[in-house]
Protein backbone atom coordinates (compact mmCIF):
# COMPACT_ATOMS: atom_id res chain seq x y z
CA UNK A 1 0.00 0.00 0.00
CA UNK A 2 1.49 3.23 -1.24
CA UNK A 3 2.40 5.96 1.98
CA UNK A 4 0.35 8.60 0.62
CA UNK A 5 -3.19 8.09 -0.24
CA UNK A 6 -5.07 10.19 -2.89
CA UNK A 7 -6.76 13.17 -1.74
CA UNK A 8 -9.50 13.22 -4.01
CA UNK A 9 -10.42 9.58 -2.95
CA UNK A 10 -9.92 9.61 0.77
CA UNK A 11 -12.14 12.92 0.18
CA UNK A 12 -14.79 10.77 -0.87
CA UNK A 13 -14.29 7.91 1.24
CA UNK A 14 -13.69 9.95 4.74
CA UNK A 15 -17.36 10.23 6.06
CA UNK A 16 -18.04 6.50 5.53
CA UNK A 17 -15.19 5.15 7.17
CA UNK A 18 -15.78 8.02 9.88
CA UNK A 19 -19.33 6.39 10.27
CA UNK A 20 -18.28 3.14 10.71
CA UNK A 21 -15.42 3.91 13.04
CA UNK A 22 -17.82 5.85 15.37
CA UNK A 23 -20.56 3.02 14.83
CA UNK A 24 -17.67 0.93 16.16
CA UNK A 25 -17.00 3.39 19.12
CA UNK A 26 -17.79 6.43 20.45
CA UNK A 27 -14.68 8.63 19.91
CA UNK A 28 -13.45 12.29 20.22
CA UNK A 29 -11.74 14.15 17.22
CA UNK A 30 -8.30 13.28 17.65
CA UNK A 31 -8.88 9.71 19.42
CA UNK A 32 -10.79 9.19 16.10
CA UNK A 33 -7.40 10.52 14.26
CA UNK A 34 -5.63 8.28 16.20
CA UNK A 35 -7.54 5.00 15.16
CA UNK A 36 -8.04 5.50 12.07
CA UNK A 37 -4.22 6.22 10.78
CA UNK A 38 -3.75 2.72 12.82
CA UNK A 39 -5.97 1.65 10.76
CA UNK A 40 -4.12 2.59 7.72
CA UNK A 41 -5.04 5.67 6.74
CA UNK A 42 -1.16 6.86 7.87
CA UNK A 43 -1.63 10.51 6.13
CA UNK A 44 -4.93 11.26 7.64
CA UNK A 45 -4.33 14.93 9.92
CA UNK A 46 -7.29 16.49 11.89
CA UNK A 47 -7.26 19.30 9.63
CA UNK A 48 -8.84 16.86 7.35
CA UNK A 49 -10.76 15.06 9.90
CA UNK A 50 -12.49 17.96 11.49
CA UNK A 51 -14.36 19.38 8.48
CA UNK A 52 -15.81 16.34 8.09
CA UNK A 53 -17.09 15.70 11.40
CA UNK A 54 -18.88 19.44 11.57
CA UNK A 55 -20.49 18.16 8.00
CA UNK A 56 -21.92 14.96 9.63
CA UNK A 57 -23.13 16.92 12.44
CA UNK A 58 -24.63 19.26 10.89
CA UNK A 59 -26.26 16.53 8.46
CA UNK A 60 -27.68 14.83 11.72
CA UNK A 61 -25.33 11.49 11.01
CA UNK A 62 -23.75 11.99 14.13
CA UNK A 63 -24.33 13.50 17.23
CA UNK A 64 -22.04 15.06 20.00
CA UNK A 65 -21.64 15.09 23.86
CA UNK A 66 -19.06 17.10 26.34
CA UNK A 67 -17.24 14.90 28.26
CA UNK A 68 -15.36 16.01 31.45
CA UNK A 69 -11.67 14.32 31.30
CA UNK A 70 -8.97 14.42 34.11
CA UNK A 71 -6.10 15.07 32.19
CA UNK A 72 -7.30 17.98 30.21
CA UNK A 73 -10.30 20.16 28.74
CA UNK A 74 -14.31 18.46 27.98
CA UNK A 75 -13.70 16.37 24.89
CA UNK A 76 -16.47 16.13 22.16
CA UNK A 77 -17.84 12.57 21.58
CA UNK A 78 -19.40 11.72 18.92
CA UNK A 79 -21.48 8.96 18.11
CA UNK A 80 -23.86 8.32 14.88
CA UNK A 81 -27.64 8.82 15.15
CA UNK A 82 -29.92 6.67 13.62
CA UNK A 83 -30.18 8.64 10.55
CA UNK A 84 -26.45 7.80 10.12
CA UNK A 85 -26.64 4.16 11.00
CA UNK A 86 -29.04 4.14 8.33
CA UNK A 87 -26.95 6.26 5.77
CA UNK A 88 -23.75 3.83 6.88
CA UNK A 89 -25.52 0.89 5.97
CA UNK A 90 -26.84 2.38 2.35
CA UNK A 91 -23.31 3.89 1.59
CA UNK A 92 -21.09 0.68 2.25
CA UNK A 93 -23.72 -1.33 -0.04
CA UNK A 94 -22.64 1.31 -2.33
CA UNK A 95 -19.18 1.20 -1.26
CA UNK A 96 -19.00 -2.41 -2.01
CA UNK A 97 -20.56 -2.35 -5.54
CA UNK A 98 -17.86 0.56 -6.56
CA UNK A 99 -15.02 -1.28 -5.44
CA UNK A 100 -16.44 -4.44 -7.03
CA UNK A 101 -16.82 -2.40 -10.30
CA UNK A 102 -12.95 -0.99 -9.70
CA UNK A 103 -12.16 -4.49 -9.56
CA UNK A 104 -13.39 -6.00 -12.64
CA UNK A 105 -11.93 -2.89 -14.62
CA UNK A 106 -8.42 -2.90 -12.96
CA UNK A 107 -8.46 -6.80 -13.36
CA UNK A 108 -8.54 -6.41 -16.58
CA UNK A 109 -4.87 -4.04 -17.00
CA UNK A 110 -2.22 -6.36 -17.70
CA UNK A 111 0.49 -6.70 -15.08
CA UNK A 112 3.99 -6.00 -15.67
CA UNK A 113 4.27 -4.38 -18.81
CA UNK A 114 2.07 -1.38 -18.85
CA UNK A 115 2.92 0.53 -22.03
CA UNK A 116 -0.27 1.78 -23.96
CA UNK A 117 -1.23 -0.56 -26.98
CA UNK A 118 -4.04 0.32 -29.60
CA UNK A 119 -7.07 -1.58 -29.92
CA UNK A 120 -5.52 -4.80 -31.91
CA UNK A 121 -2.86 -4.79 -29.35
CA UNK A 122 0.06 -3.27 -31.06
CA UNK A 123 2.56 -0.81 -29.33
CA UNK A 124 1.67 2.45 -29.89
CA UNK B 1 1.17 15.54 33.16
CA UNK B 2 -1.46 16.80 35.31
CA UNK B 3 -3.17 15.03 38.21
CA UNK B 4 -6.60 13.61 37.73
CA UNK B 5 -7.92 16.10 39.98
CA UNK B 6 -6.21 19.31 38.00
CA UNK B 7 -7.04 19.11 34.31
CA UNK B 8 -4.13 20.53 32.73
CA UNK B 9 -4.75 24.28 30.98
CA UNK B 10 -2.07 25.59 27.85
CA UNK B 11 0.60 27.39 29.22
CA UNK B 12 0.71 31.08 28.27
CA UNK B 13 2.96 30.21 24.92
CA UNK B 14 0.59 27.49 24.25
CA UNK B 15 -2.79 29.72 24.29
CA UNK B 16 -0.50 32.28 22.55
CA UNK B 17 0.53 30.07 19.84
CA UNK B 18 -3.00 28.60 19.30
CA UNK B 19 -4.58 32.06 19.51
CA UNK B 20 -2.09 33.01 16.52
CA UNK B 21 -2.96 29.65 14.62
CA UNK B 22 -6.99 30.83 15.07
CA UNK B 23 -6.36 34.30 14.05
CA UNK B 24 -5.06 32.91 10.34
CA UNK B 25 -7.55 30.33 10.05
CA UNK B 26 -9.91 33.72 10.99
CA UNK B 27 -8.77 35.69 8.37
CA UNK B 28 -8.75 32.36 5.77
CA UNK B 29 -12.28 31.83 6.78
CA UNK B 30 -13.83 35.09 6.07
CA UNK B 31 -15.97 33.93 2.86
CA UNK B 32 -18.02 31.26 5.63
CA UNK B 33 -21.37 32.18 7.07
CA UNK B 34 -20.12 33.93 10.57
CA UNK B 35 -22.74 32.48 12.94
CA UNK B 36 -21.54 29.14 11.28
CA UNK B 37 -17.89 30.19 11.49
CA UNK B 38 -18.07 31.44 15.06
CA UNK B 39 -19.34 27.55 15.95
CA UNK B 40 -16.46 26.07 13.81
CA UNK B 41 -13.87 28.19 15.51
CA UNK B 42 -15.03 27.01 18.56
CA UNK B 43 -14.91 23.65 18.05
CA UNK B 44 -11.44 23.72 16.57
CA UNK B 45 -10.23 25.49 19.61
CA UNK B 46 -11.78 22.99 21.81
CA UNK B 47 -10.87 19.86 19.76
CA UNK B 48 -6.98 21.57 19.46
CA UNK B 49 -7.16 22.29 23.31
CA UNK B 50 -8.09 18.36 23.90
CA UNK B 51 -5.21 16.87 21.23
CA UNK B 52 -3.27 19.12 23.26
CA UNK B 53 -3.97 17.29 26.31
CA UNK B 54 -2.38 14.27 24.61
CA UNK B 55 0.16 15.23 22.24
CA UNK B 56 1.12 18.71 23.11
CA UNK B 57 0.35 21.99 21.21
CA UNK B 58 2.88 22.26 18.99
CA UNK B 59 1.90 18.61 17.46
CA UNK B 60 -1.51 19.41 17.90
CA UNK B 61 -0.98 22.73 15.67
CA UNK B 62 0.73 20.95 13.42
CA UNK B 63 -1.46 17.69 12.69
CA UNK B 64 -4.25 20.91 12.23
CA UNK B 65 -1.99 22.06 8.54
CA UNK B 66 -1.78 25.44 7.85
CA UNK B 67 -4.78 27.33 9.25
CA UNK B 68 -5.65 28.80 4.87
CA UNK B 69 -5.97 25.00 4.20
CA UNK B 70 -8.24 24.36 7.30
CA UNK B 71 -10.22 26.69 6.17
CA UNK B 72 -10.55 25.98 2.26
CA UNK B 73 -11.86 22.23 3.63
CA UNK B 74 -14.28 24.19 5.86
CA UNK B 75 -15.42 26.54 3.07
CA UNK B 76 -15.64 22.93 0.30
CA UNK B 77 -18.61 21.86 2.64
CA UNK B 78 -20.20 24.89 1.87
CA UNK B 79 -23.61 24.83 -0.36
CA UNK B 80 -21.87 27.79 -2.86
CA UNK B 81 -19.75 30.70 -2.43
CA UNK B 82 -20.38 33.42 -0.27
CA UNK B 83 -19.28 36.95 -0.43
CA UNK B 84 -16.04 37.98 0.38
CA UNK B 85 -16.90 41.37 2.74
CA UNK B 86 -13.08 41.58 4.12
CA UNK B 87 -11.93 41.66 0.72
CA UNK B 88 -14.66 44.51 -0.08
CA UNK B 89 -13.86 46.77 2.49
CA UNK B 90 -9.91 46.75 1.84
CA UNK B 91 -10.99 47.44 -1.99
CA UNK B 92 -13.45 49.99 -1.38
CA UNK B 93 -10.67 52.11 1.04
CA UNK B 94 -7.70 52.01 -1.35
CA UNK B 95 -10.39 52.23 -4.08
CA UNK B 96 -13.28 55.03 -2.49
CA UNK B 97 -10.74 57.06 0.22
CA UNK B 98 -6.86 56.39 -0.73
CA UNK B 99 -7.36 57.23 -4.38
CA UNK B 100 -9.01 60.09 -4.51
CA UNK B 101 -6.92 61.35 -1.63
CA UNK B 102 -3.90 60.59 -3.42
CA UNK B 103 -5.56 62.00 -6.53
CA UNK B 104 -6.08 65.40 -4.44
CA UNK B 105 -2.50 65.76 -3.12
CA UNK B 106 -1.16 65.41 -6.37
CA UNK B 107 -3.74 68.03 -7.40
CA UNK B 108 -2.82 70.53 -4.31
CA UNK B 109 0.93 69.60 -4.51
CA UNK B 110 0.65 70.51 -8.65
CA UNK B 111 -0.85 74.29 -8.00
CA UNK B 112 1.57 74.88 -5.38
CA UNK B 113 4.41 73.94 -7.87
CA UNK B 114 2.42 76.25 -10.35
CA UNK B 115 2.53 79.03 -7.55
CA UNK B 116 5.97 78.45 -7.00
CA UNK B 117 6.93 78.81 -10.37
CA UNK B 118 5.12 82.26 -10.73
CA UNK B 119 6.74 84.13 -7.79
CA UNK B 120 4.22 82.99 -5.11
CA UNK B 121 0.93 84.29 -3.64
CA UNK B 122 -2.33 81.95 -3.10
CA UNK B 123 -5.28 81.13 -5.38
CA UNK B 124 -8.43 79.69 -5.39
CA UNK B 125 -9.45 76.93 -6.94
CA UNK B 126 -11.83 73.68 -7.01
CA UNK B 127 -11.56 70.05 -6.69
CA UNK B 128 -14.65 67.73 -7.22
CA UNK B 129 -17.00 70.98 -6.48
CA UNK B 130 -14.83 71.64 -3.23
CA UNK B 131 -13.24 75.10 -2.94
CA UNK B 132 -9.32 74.82 -2.14
CA UNK B 133 -7.56 77.35 -1.62
CA UNK B 134 -3.41 76.87 -2.59
CA UNK B 135 -1.10 78.95 -0.55
CA UNK B 136 2.63 79.49 -0.94
CA UNK B 137 4.92 82.28 -0.02
CA UNK B 138 8.10 83.03 1.97
CA UNK B 139 5.98 81.88 5.48
CA UNK B 140 5.43 78.33 4.30
CA UNK B 141 2.74 76.73 1.86
CA UNK B 142 -0.43 75.48 2.88
CA UNK B 143 -3.63 74.13 1.48
CA UNK B 144 -7.45 74.77 3.06
CA UNK B 145 -10.39 72.02 1.51
CA UNK B 146 -14.30 72.45 2.28
CA UNK B 147 -15.91 68.84 1.93
CA UNK B 148 -18.60 69.41 -0.67
CA UNK B 149 -20.99 66.89 -1.74
CA UNK B 150 -20.10 66.28 -5.12
CA UNK B 151 -16.81 64.91 -3.65
CA UNK B 152 -18.46 63.31 -1.00
CA UNK B 153 -20.83 61.77 -3.32
CA UNK B 154 -18.07 60.44 -5.92
CA UNK B 155 -15.81 59.09 -3.15
CA UNK B 156 -18.73 57.25 -1.58
CA UNK B 157 -19.60 55.97 -5.27
CA UNK B 158 -16.02 54.59 -5.92
CA UNK B 159 -15.90 52.84 -2.65
CA UNK B 160 -19.02 51.17 -2.95
CA UNK B 161 -18.54 50.44 -6.44
CA UNK B 162 -15.29 48.75 -4.85
CA UNK B 163 -16.90 47.22 -2.12
CA UNK B 164 -19.06 45.36 -4.06
CA UNK B 165 -16.91 44.07 -6.90
CA UNK B 166 -14.13 42.96 -3.53
CA UNK B 167 -16.76 41.25 -1.89
CA UNK B 168 -18.47 39.87 -4.66
CA UNK B 169 -21.93 40.61 -3.86
CA UNK B 170 -23.59 38.69 -6.31
CA UNK B 171 -22.65 35.71 -4.63
CA UNK B 172 -25.73 36.71 -2.17
CA UNK B 173 -27.78 35.61 -4.92
CA UNK B 174 -29.14 32.14 -4.40
CA UNK B 175 -28.33 29.61 -6.98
Amino acid sequence: MPADHDPQMLKGVLPLLVLASLAHAESYGYELVVRLREDGLTDLSTGTLYPVLTRLERDRLISSRLVASPSGPARKYYLPTDEGRTALTDRSAAWTQLVSAARTVLGRVPTGDLRLTDHEGDPR
Amino acid sequence: MSSPATPARPGARDRWRRDVYLLRFGAAMQDHPYRQYRRIRAEVRASVDAAAADVGMRRALEDLGAPRRLALAYLDELDRDRPRWTDGAVLGAIIGIGFPAYMFLAYALGAIDTLDAAGGGSVRLSWLGAPVTATSDAGGMSVDLVLSWQGTAVSAGLFALAFALGARVWRLRRH
